[in-house]
């Protein structure tokens, strides 16, 4: 309270701001409910995502188990060395809610043709182009998976950053500036008083003066 | 355009080379915990997927540099090993979400 003046135009200014203060924190919390309806499918979709990339894991190790099983270690090793081509992703941004977002999109199938996967295909098995499918399927739920946990991650960013603004405003600025209007107020009316009094000590001197001439 | 890469452990390893991504090995969480470190430097990777055991061994210094790096955006992949660790994805998202909101979100299968 030391920095504070206790002016008549301070307390107009306080209460300005005060005003202000409160105008920001009603946008702020829209924003965060926003933020919060953005985020919930977020959370479920990452969720889904998640349970099936780990069933097509499980899946996809099964049938490389069952490969290795069958043409033998030396002969998938070989062919797994064998394999061209390489998976790219193509990252661009957007925005949802002001708040920057990448968008990861697989730049090319990896899912090729038993001609262009590299080896010869009468030289193995089938299991081991079973094998191949499902590996490509795991990458594809990966990609897909980057993609919605970052999203996840960056509106979660977001949402904690505009909570914590929401309760400064509402915990901290405001009841200080409302502390300091109370102050000022208080000091007004503290002077106004010793005026009043001063003019009535002021009056009695002329009274007694008067009666005395 | 940028890569994706996949660690993992040498068995699964030939199953992503036959999916034609770019495979790097770790034989355990320690040598797993270089690699990433190594790779994290790599400008042209867009995404690094890791075994989820993997990433559960990692300390509190490489889990922070990895929540920071804006590309590669790292994923844990679900691949079942002896080591177990199995719901680590779990339990990764679900810090996640804890670290976003500030409360615990219970993820419920359907």
């Amino acid at each position: 309270m030391e920095n504070v003046n206790p002016t008549r135009s301070e307390l107009l200014y306080r209460r300005q701001q005060i005003k202000l203060a409160n105008q920001g924190m009603d946008l702020l919390k829209k924003k965060r409910d926003a933020l919060l309806r953005e985020f919930l499918p977020i959370i479920d979709e990452t969720m889904r995502l998640s349970l099936r990339l780990e069933r097509a894991t499980a899946d996809a190790q099964a049938a490389l188990a069952l490969a290795e099983a069958v043409e033998g270690r030396t002969v998938l090793r070989s062919v797994s060395f064998a394999t061209k081509g390489e998976v790219l992703v193509d990252i661009s941004g957007t925005h949802v809610m002001g708040v920057p977002i990448p968008v990861i999109k697989k730049a090319e199938t990896p899912i090729k043709t038993e001609l262009e996967r590299g080896y010869s295909i009468t030289g193995v098995g089938a299991r081991i182009d079973q094998t191949a499918e499902k590996f490509e399927e795991i990458v594809d739920l990966m990609i897909e998976s980057a993609d919605i946990e970052t999203r996840l991650r960056r509106l979660g960013e977001e949402l904690q950053k505009t909570n914590r603004r929401v309760n400064a405003l509402e915990n901290t600025v405001i009841p200080e500036l409302e502390e300091q209007v109370k102050f000022i107020f208080s000091s007004l009316d503290e002077r106004a008083r010793e005026d009043h009094f001063r003019l009535k000590k002021v009056k009695k001197k002329i009274v007694a003066r008067k009666r005395r001439d | 355009m940028y890569k994706v890469v996949v660690l993992t452990d040498p068995d699964t390893a030939y199953g992503f080379r036959l999916a034609g991504v770019d495979v790097h090995e770790a034989d355990d969480p320690a040598e797993a915990r270089h690699e990433i470190n190594r790779l994290l430097e790599d400008e042209n990777t867009g995404i690094l997927a890791v075994n989820e055991g993997f990433l559960a061994a990692i300390d509190e210094r490489v889990r922070q540099r990895i929540e920071a790096t804006y590309r590669p955006i790292v994923v844990s992949l679900p691949v079942k090993e002896k080591l177990g660790a199995i719901g680590e994805r779990r339990a990764f998202l679900a810090r996640l979400v804890h670290r976003a909101v500030g409360f615990d979100v219970t993820l419920r299968k359907e």
